[in-house]
């Protein structure tokens, strides 16, 4: 197993796309070795979606959910990080799945027909 | 030139006071080539929603002048060459309004006679980002000055939450938002607000890029109104992609991660863009209705209770999420 820095790779903030995606070429080019692949996030401070959409979430559109929780291990995250994480792991199972499924969510948010003051 | 003067009302951070500074920014936004001054006789109190709106109509007015004449204007030292301009009648301030809008530095904007010009540092008050994201910079001012410890009480837990959450927001408002809007030269415009005694947050953050609705209406053919429009912007996974030109990416996680935060925390989450308005807050979910005022743009605003009392992590208690990893 191969022990990839983020800090190291992107600094402190987790947080944007264009870092994201420095990261997932790390992952994706070991994985395409067949290197198993561990994530410290030791001294990384902030997190926000749009860094896992491009780098973790990503992955999921040529690696199924178990097979990337075989090879991916994820170390010294805060609980705000691990949450996104799961949170965008969950919603690009979602997006690769099944590309409709999102949408029917629609239904379950509140409508009042009058205008609004 | 004759000045058009707009009466500044009384403005609070709930549904009154949002209804009363976006009919301002509809008088402003119709017809922006003017001199327009902002009078406070009416006003008593001031909040967030409107010094957020007020300081980015200045902006808007002043680019609504050509490049050419902005330019010269400024280099002689005059706006008399200068079609379209705002002034602060801080004549007609009360004292309290006064001192609230020197303290969170909306005045030093303005005029160099209150403060530091586009002062730094940490207060937390009225800020203004430019058009091009540096996400680092954005992340550091909210850490590091913002939300610093000798200002407010946070636990590092919720803060670490609260700033992850507020950065979805900016986020937002740079990727579908301010890099196609049709000024290019707008930025982001944000105005924050701290309760000591109610020890409540708040944060306003606005752009005039084309709005969620246009944005959405843009993209999907089959959506035929605005609240369907907005709905759908609403639903975890869905995104108008504006923000990245990497097609094949799982995004549009930022409203749902934001409406999970604020239901958790018990706060309130508000958005207004275009001709729909949504409320989110723990008791009703997300409201959805249509606006008597249509803005030109976004303004999204965030009220965060910084008690933890009110916070249970989500990823513990409150997230249906699955647990990955």
């Amino acid at each position: 197993m191969k022990t990839i820095n983020v800090y190291d790779v992107v600094g402190k903030n987790a947080i944007s796309m264009q870092s994201g995606e420095k990261l997932y070429g790390q992952i994706i080019s070991l994985m395409e070795g067949g290197e198993s692949v561990e994530l410290s996030f030791k001294n990384v401070t902030l997190y926000a979606s749009p860094f896992f959409n491009a780098s973790i979430g990503l992955l999921l559109k040529d690696i199924d959910v178990d097979e990337l929780m075989r090879r991916l291990k994820v170390v010294d995250i805060s609980d705000v990080g691990r949450d996104l994480l799961n949170h965008v792991v969950e919603n690009a199972i979602a997006y690769y799945g099944d590309s409709e499924s999102v949408t029917k969510g629609i239904n379950g948010i509140n409508s009042e027909g009058g205008d609004h003051d | 030139m004759s000045r058009h003067v707009i009466s500044v009302p009384t403005v609070k951070d709930d549904d009154s006071g949002y209804y009363k500074i976006l009919k301002i920014a509809r008088e402003v936004l119709d017809n922006p080539k003017r001199h327009f001054d902002f009078d406070f006789s009416a006003c008593s109190k001031i909040e967030h929603n409107a010094v957020v709106v007020l300081g980015a109509l200045a902006r808007y007015v002043d680019y609504q002048n050509t490049l050419s004449t902005r330019v010269f204007s400024g280099m002689i030292g005059t706006k008399a060459f200068a079609s379209a301009g705002v002034m602060f009648r801080v004549n007609t301030m009360s004292e309290v309004v006064f001192d609230h809008l020197l303290e969170n530095s909306f005045l030093s904007h303005f005029s160099s006679g209150y403060g530091e010009d586009y002062p730094s540092g940490g207060y937390i008050g009225y800020r203004e980002h430019n058009n091009l994201l540096d996400a680092d910079n954005i992340a550091e001012h909210l850490q590091e000055e913002w939300l610093s410890a000798d200002k407010l009480s946070l636990s590092a837990l919720l803060k670490s939450a609260v700033v992850s959450r507020i950065f979805e927001i900016f986020m937002n408002a740079y990727g579908h938002g301010v890099s196609i809007q049709n000024i290019d030269k707008l930025g982001v415009y944000s105005c924050g607000q701290y309760d000591k005694k109610e020890k409540k947050l708040n944060i306003s953050v606005l752009d005039f890029g084309p709005g969620i609705v246009s944005n959405v209406l843009s993209l999907r053919s089959d959506l035929s109104d605005s609240l369907s429009a907005m709905k759908w912007a609403l639903v975890r996974g869905n995104s108008t992609r504006t923000d990245s030109k990497i097609a094949e990416m799982p995004r549009g996680l930022g409203f749902d991660l934001l409406n999970e935060f604020v239901c958790i925390n018990e706060g309130e989450l508000r958005i207004y863009s275009n001709d729909v308005s949504v409320i989110s807050s723990k008791p009703s979910g997300f409201v959805v209705q249509k606006s008597k005022i249509p803005f030109d743009g976004t303004l999204v605003s965030i009220n965060i209770n910084c008690d933890d009392r009110h916070y249970q992590f989500a990823s513990e208690n409150a997230s249906s999420t699955k647990k990955y990893f």
